[in-house]
């Protein structure tokens, strides 16, 4: 299956010697976030999160099911997650 | 996650389980509030996560983005006639938004150096270079949701105290962050809801 590249010799020194210094790559703080950005679809329930370079898009939906027999007086919430390979190249289809 | 110590299908249940851990299992969502009809009919409210594009602390964007969409959502009003159920269209009636007890947020950290430096937000290179991660859930009120240290070298107790106090400065302006852009929307998609509209006078 294919892997992410592993960083190179030179690139992990490089960011560690930086981290002893207390220098990161970027340049942010120890403790400072990426660019953040949240913006919501037309639709209620659709919203997407840019950190940085990182992109995730969250819908939610809803129907009417019967309830469960053991849970009465409680709806269903799930969460399904997919790491498509449109994110990264080390990720798969169908697995 | 996703870096090389864990294989595609490791991560993706890791983020699943950290989810699931964060926002089901802490009660963010009232799911009695879903009900309709005890034991016949409720609601089912579903969330799909997708990852479009992965450059690194892949948990506290998902988590992020999946309590702005919960709070964002409005589902459809009901009334209940004896056994009978009838849902409206959003044209008939104004939707409702979800009850939220409380809003969790992941913080993960990475440490290096024996846990000596702790990062924030690594992106994929050094999350490949990092000894290990520590992942943080709490809500505005520095409530802990959940704790995970999944893999790595191990940490000490008093760096994790010290993370908890970083993690709720951030969880609070995350919070904060995500209220201002859902007044934002608000402001930006009300016309006054469906009865504004049915006045004669409206702007049409």
């Amino acid at each position: 299956m294919p892997r992410e590249t592993d960083p190179s010799n030179n690139a992990k020194s490089f960011l560690l010697q930086a981290l002893r210094e207390n220098v990161r790559i970027d340049g942010r703080g120890f403790d400072d976030f990426r660019p953040l950005d949240l913006s919501f679809g037309d639709e209620y329930g659709v919203a997407t999160v840019q950190l940085g370079k990182t992109r995730v898009m969250v819908r939610v939906s809803s129907e009417v099911v019967k309830a469960s027999a053991d849970r009465k007086f409680d709806g269903v919430f799930t969460i399904s997650t997919e790491l498509s390979p449109i994110a990264s190249p080390a990720f798969e289809v169908g697995r | 996650m996703a870096d090389n110590s864990y294989r595609q299908d490791q991560a993706e249940v890791l983020l699943s389980r950290i989810l699931e851990k964060t926002i089901r299992r802490s009660g963010a969502l009232d799911t009695e509030s879903l009900c309709i009809i005890a034991g016949q009919k409720c609601f089912h409210v579903r969330a799909d996560v997708h990852v479009l594009d992965h450059d690194g602390n892949l948990v506290d964007a998902c988590c992020l983005a999946l309590v702005a969409a919960l709070m964002h959502y409005r589902r459809p009003d009901f009334e209940v006639r004896g056994e009978d159920v009838e849902i409206f269209d959003p044209r008939e009636r104004e939707p409702i938004k979800l009850s939220m007890q409380h809003q969790p947020f992941c913080i993960t950290f990475g440490y290096y150096e024996d846990g000596s430096i702790m990062l924030l937000d690594s992106t994929v290179l050094e999350e490949q270079c990092r000894e290990g991660e520590v992942i943080i859930s709490m809500n505005r009120f520095g409530e802990v949701c959940q704790i995970a240290k999944y893999s790595g070298e191990p940490v000490d107790g008093m760096s994790v105290m010290s993370c908890m106090n970083t993690a709720l400065e951030k969880v609070k302006m995350l919070d904060q962050f995500v209220k201002t852009k859902l007044d934002e929307d608000e402001k930006r998609r009300d016309a006054g809801g469906v009865m504004a509209e049915l006045r004669a006078d409206n702007a049409r």
